[in-house]
C-alpha cells in the first residue's frame, strides 16, 4: 500500500556506491525518501520498494561515485568568518568564495601583495581612516615584518598584519594608534611598540578592537555564508564546531541560528560547548543552560540543521605550529619549553563535573606531554566514576608515543587529528625544533588504529583548508607538501583513511546511527565523486572532482566555479 | 601610587589558603586599614562572608569596607587597568598567579606610573619543597618561583617533626627572599600590610631563624595580662588581630614594643584570633 502521506522515493543512480558498511553488497543505488535511505544496492535489489512506492530515478549522478558525505569533525565557523572579514597573504593557496588567493612564498612576494592590496582598495575608493586587516603573516615564508617596515609601505591607513597562526599582530604606527596600543604597551608588556607587535596576553588587548570590526553582525552573516559555501566545495555534509563560545556565544549562536539553521544549507553543523569559556559565562547555572541546549538536536524528522552535542571541549598543551605543545623526552631540539593551556592537575578538575554527568570529553592536545596529562585524567576518571563507551577523543595530536597509543587502545581514548600538520610543517619540524624520528611520525594514526581505536582527521579550519580528501590522503601516503614521505609505518590504508573522514568521524562524535555510511534508515547524505578513491592512487585523492553534495536527499545547488574547485594547500609546491 | 603584591607558589602549596586569609583580614580592616583589591585565578574558590559583601557581579565582589575582589578575566592587563581607573582606586593590589605561573614575568604588568614596583611573596610547602625542586618534572618552575620571591611563606610546618624549620633553613640558603614560616590561614593578618616590617627585617641576612607567624585565641585576659603575655614571647617583632580584653571584644595591634587595644563594635565581623610574628 502507498500512503497518500509518503512523498515518493527518489532513486540516485550512480556508476558505484563506496558504503563504508563492512558487510555491503556492491551497490550502484540509492533509494530516499523524506531525507532518509530507505535501501541501497541495484536497480534490482531495490524492487521491493520500486513495486510498492512512486519513485523517480535521478541519474544526474550515474557517472559519479557516491560515498557517504564527508565529515569535518573540527571546525571554527565563527573564526573563519571573522577572518573571511579580513583581506588574505597566506603561504597557502586557498579558493576562497571571494576569488583565489596565491601562495606567497617569499618576504619579496608578501611586501608585493600588500602593495597590490592597498593600491586597490585606495582606487575603490576606501577612505584612510579604515583600516586595512592582512590575515596569514608566518615569518617562516614571510620573513620579518615590522612597524618601520610597514610604515615605509603605508604611512597614513592603519595597517594591521595578523599572523597566521593567530598569536600575534604587527602594525605600522596608525595601526598602532588605531588599537590603542601606546596605552596599552604600559599595561601589558607584551606590546612593543618599536617594532609594532602584539603578541600573547597583548594579542586580547588588539583583539579588543579587532573582534567587532570582523563579528560585525551583517558582515559576520554574509561571511559565515561564504564559509558555508566552502563547506559544500569540500564535500562536506557534517561539521562539528569544536568550541562554541570561543569568541562570544551568544554573537556566535545567533549569527548560526540565521545562517546555518537553513534546510537548503547543504549541510548539518554540530557544536561541542568550549568548557572554560561557558563555565565563565554561566557560572553556577552552566549544566542547566548547557543541558537545555541538549533538547533540540538536528535530524531528517526535526528538520533541524544545527545542534549542540553532549560533548565538551577542553584543552590540554599549547599550539603547535607556534611550537608551545609540552614535548617530553630531551624536549625541543632548541631547548625551549612548551606551555599548558590548562595544567594536568586543573584539567582533571574542569573534566569532572562534564564526566560525571555522562558528557563526552574531547581535548585539544599537540605534545606527548599533553597526551599523557589527558591519558591521567582519562585514567582518574575511569578510576573515580567508571563509565563505559565514553569516546574521550584527543584532538590534533601532534607528537605521541606509541606506549601512549597502546594505552589509549585498552583506555577507549581516541584520536580527531589534524590532517596537514604533516603536509605543511613536518619538513621544517624535523629540521628545527623536533628532529627527525618525531616529526616523520607527527599524527601517528597508524598506530592508532592498531591499537584498536578509532581516528578521524579535520581541518580545524581556519588552520587548515576544507579539504577531507586532502586530510584523508595525507595519512594514507604519509607525504608532506615538498614531496618527502614521512613516517611510512604510521600510513593508514586507503580504506582506514577513508574512514577518518566518514564513520569513524561520526563515531567519535556519537552521529554513526545516523550519519558516515550509507544504509537502510541513515540520513541521506552523501557526495558524489568524478573518482572512485579506492581505485586511484591515494596521492591522487586530493584531485578528485567533487560533483556535488546531497544532505538529507536535497541536492545542493550547483557550485559556481570557484566552489567546484577543491581548495588545495600546495605550499611548497 | 597604588602598592602592589603578587603571590604565587606552587599548587597546593597553600596559595588559595593565604588569598582567602588576605580577604577576610582585609574585609574586617578597621577604619584606616588599607583599600586593596584581590585579583584571583579563579572566584569558585574564594570564601567571603556574605555579611561582608557590599555588591557581586559574574567576576567581582566588592565588599563593604570598599575593598573588592575580583577574577583575572581575559587579560591581566585589562584587568590592572580597570582596577587603577577605578573613581575610588584601592591603595593595593594583591594579585594571584596561577600554580603553573613564574610571578617574575607576571610583575612586568602593569602601568608603573600608576602602580608601584610589586613585592612577591611565594608559598613554599614545607612537606615537599624541596623534593619538588629536586623533581626533574617540577624543578625549573619550583625554582624559578622561589627565586623570584621577596618573602617567602613557609606552609605547613605544622604536618613535618621539625615545624618547618628545615625547609625554611634550606630556603633561606637557596634563595634571596625574606623567609617566614606559619599557618596561611593566618598569614593574611600580617600580610600584605605588615610587608614593609618583614622586608626590614629580613632574616636572611640579620637573624639565624626564619619568622614565625602564630595565631590563638584570646579570651578572659586583661590588658595587663596581655601585654605581659606578649612581652613574654621571645623576639616578638608584631602582632596584631582580635581577642577578648577586658571582657571586650578588641582590636590587638602590638608593634615596636607598644602594644594598643581598641574596642571592637559586637556587631562588626573580625577575623578570628590574634597572629603573632617572632624570630
Amino acid at each position: 500500500m502507498v500512503s497518500a502521506t509518503n512523498s515518493q522515493l527518489t532513486i540516485f543512480t550512480a556508476r558505484s556506491v563506496i558504503t563504508m558498511e563492512p558487510t555491503a553488497s556492491p551497490a550502484t543505488a540509492i533509494a530516499v525518501r523524506d531525507g532518509l535511505i530507505a535501501e541501497v544496492g541495484t536497480l534490482d535489489s531495490l524492487q521491493p520498494w520500486l513495486r510498492h512506492h512512486e519513485h523517480v530515478i535521478d541519474d544526474r549522478y550515474a557517472d559519479s561515485v557516491l560515498m557517504p558525505g564527508l565529515i569535518d569533525p573540527h571546525v571554527h565557523p565563527s573564526l573563519m568568518a571573522a577572518l573571511l572579514a579580513t583581506d588574505w597573504i597566506t603561504p597557502e593557496a586557498w579558493d576562497l568564495p571571494s576569488g583565489p588567493i596565491p601562495a606567497t612564498l617569499s618576504h619579496e612576494d608578501w611586501v608585493r601583495q600588500l602593495r597590490g592590496l592597498l593600491e586597490r582598495e585606495e582606487q575603490s575608493g576606501v577612505s584612510a581612516d579604515t583600516p586595512l586587516i592582512v590575515f596569514g603573516w608566518h615569518e617562516q615564508f614571510h620573513g620579518r615584518i615590522d612597524r618601520e617596515l610597514l610604515d615605509s609601505i603605508e604611512s597614513e591607513r592603519p595597517v594591521i598584519v595578523w599572523q597566521r597562526s593567530f598569536h600575534e599582530l604587527r602594525c605600522n604606527s596608525a595601526g598602532l594608534t588605531f588599537l590603542d596600543a601606546e596605552e596599552g604597551a604600559e599595561w601589558d608588556p607584551h606590546i612593543e611598540l618599536d617594532t609594532g607587535r602584539l603578541y600573547e596576553s597583548g594579542m586580547t588587548w588588539g583583539l579588543n578592537t579587532l573582534m567587532p570590526i570582523v563579528l560585525e553582525p551583517t558582515l559576520l552573516r554574509k561571511n559565515l555564508g561564504e564559509f558555508a559555501a566552502l563547506v559544500r566545495a569540500g564535500g562536506i555534509t557534517t561539521i562539528v564546531d569544536a568550541g562554541l563560545g570561543n569568541l562570544d556565544i551568544d554573537i556566535e549562536l545567533g549569527a548560526y541560528r540565521d545562517v546555518l539553521e537553513d534546510e537548503a544549507i547543504g549541510f548539518s553543523t554540530h557544536m561541542m560547548l568550549s568548557a572554560g569559556r561557558v563555565r565563565q559565562k554561566w557560572k553556577d547555572e552552566l549544566f542547566e543552560i548547557a543541558e537545555t541546549m541538549l533538547n533540540e538536536q538536528p535530524s531528517a524528522s526535526t528538520r533541524k540543521r544545527l545542534g549542540i552535542l553532549k560533548a565538551a571541549k577542553l584543552f590540554s598543551d599549547g599550539a603547535f605550529i607556534a611550537q608551545l605543545m609540552k614535548v617530553g623526552g630531551l624536549g625541543y631540539i632548541d631547548g625551549h619549553e612548551g606551555a599548558w593551556m590548562i595544567e594536568p592537575a586543573q584539567l582533571l578538575r574542569l573534566a569532572r563535573p562534564w564526566w560525571e554527568r555522562g558528557w563526552d570529553i574531547h581535548i585539544h592536545t599537540n605534545g606527548d606531554m599533553g597526551v599523557e596529562s589527558c591519558l591521567d585524567m582519562t585514567r582518574a576518571l575511569l578510576t573515580e566514576s567508571p563509565r563505559f563507551d565514553h569516546r574521550t577523543t584527543l584532538h590534533h595530536f601532534g607528537v605521541s608515543t606509541t606506549a601512549q597509543t597502546r594505552a589509549m587502545g585498552s583506555l577507549g581514548v581516541h584520536v580527531s587529528a589534524n590532517g596537514y600538520y604533516l603536509n605543511l610543517f613536518a619538513d621544517t619540524f624535523a629540521e628545527q625544533w623536533l628532529g627527525t624520528e618525531r616529526a616523520s611520525e607527527m599524527t601517528r594514526l597508524g598506530s592508532v588504529v592498531a591499537a584498536g581505536s578509532t581516528a578521524s582527521v579535520h581541518s580545524d579550519v581556519p588552520m587548515g583548508p576544507l579539504a577531507p580528501l586532502l586530510a584523508a590522503s595525507t595519512m594514507a601516503t604519509r607525504r608532506t607538501s615538498a614531496g618527502n614521505v614521512r613516517g611510512a609505518g604510521e600510513a593508514l590504508t586507503p580504506e582506514q583513511a577513508l574512514r577518518t573522514i566518514t564513520i569513524d568521524a561520526a563515531f567519535q562524535m556519537r552521529l554513526d546511527h545516523r550519519i558516515g555510511s550509507l544504509c537502510a534508515g541513515k540520513d541521506a547524505d552523501f557526495v558524489a565523486l568524478a573518482k572512485n578513491p579506492l581505485e586511484v592512487d591515494p596521492g591522487d585523492w586530493p584531485d578528485i572532482e567533487i560533483v556535488g553534495t546531497v544532505s538529507r536527499g536535497i541536492v545542493t545547488p550547483s557550485a559556481p566555479a570557484a566552489e567546484a574547485r577543491t581548495a588545495s594547500i600546495s605550499a611548497g609546491k | 601610587m597604588i602598592g602592589y603584591t603578587i603571590v604565587g607558589g606552587f599548587l597546593g602549596s597553600g596559595k588559595t589558603t593565604l588569598i582567602n586569609s588576605i580577604l577576610a583580614n582585609a574585609a574586617t580592616n578597621p577604619e584606616g586599614g588599607e583599600r586593596i583589591a584581590v585579583i584571583v585565578n579563579d572566584l569558585g574558590e574564594i570564601n567571603i562572608d556574605a555579611a561582608l559583601i557590599a555588591q557581586a557581579t559574574d567576576d567581582t565582589v566588592e565588599l563593604t569596607n570598599g575593598c573588592v575582589c575580583c577574577s583575572i578575566g581575559d587579560s591581566l592587563a585589562t584587568t590592572l587597568r580597570d582596577l587603577c581607573l577605578r573613581e575610588v582606586p584601592p591603595e593595593r593590589i594583591v594579585l594571584e598567579c596561577s600554580g603553573a605561573a613564574e610571578p617574575g614575568p607576571v610583575a612586568a604588568y602593569g602601568s608603573r606610573k600608576v602602580l608601584a614596583e610589586p613585592t612577591i611573596v611565594v608559598t613554599a610547602d614545607a612537606t615537599d619543597v624541596q623534593r619538588r625542586a629536586e623533581d626533574a618534572r617540577f624543578a625549573a618552575l619550583v625554582r624559578a618561583q622561589l627565586s623570584s620571591a621577596d618573602l617567602i611563606a613557609v606552609t605547613k610546618g605544622d604536618l613535618v617533626e621539625d615545624g618547618g624549620h628545615g625547609a625554611a633553613e634550606w630556603l633561606r640558603k637557596e634563595t634571596r627572599g625574606a623567609v617566614i614560616l606559619g599557618r596561611p590561614d593566618d598569614l593574611g593578618a600580617v600580610l600584605p600590610s605588615g610587608e614593609p616590617d618583614l622586608l626590614e627585617i629580613n632574616p636572611g641576612t640579620t637573624s639565624a631563624t626564619a619568622l614565625n607567624v602564630r595565631s590563638y585565641p584570646v579570651t578572659g585576659m586583661t590588658l595587663v595580662e596581655l601585654e605581659q603575655h606578649l612581652t613574654s614571647i621571645n623576639g616578638l617583632v608584631r602582632a596584631k588581630g582580635f581577642g577578648e580584653v577586658d571582657g571586650v571584644v578588641s582590636l590587638i595591634q602590638w608593634s615596636a614594643g607598644r602594644l594598643i587595644v581598641d574596642p571592637w563594635r559586637a556587631d562588626q565581623a573580625h577575623a578570628p584570633g590574634l597572629v603573632t610574628i617572632s624570630s
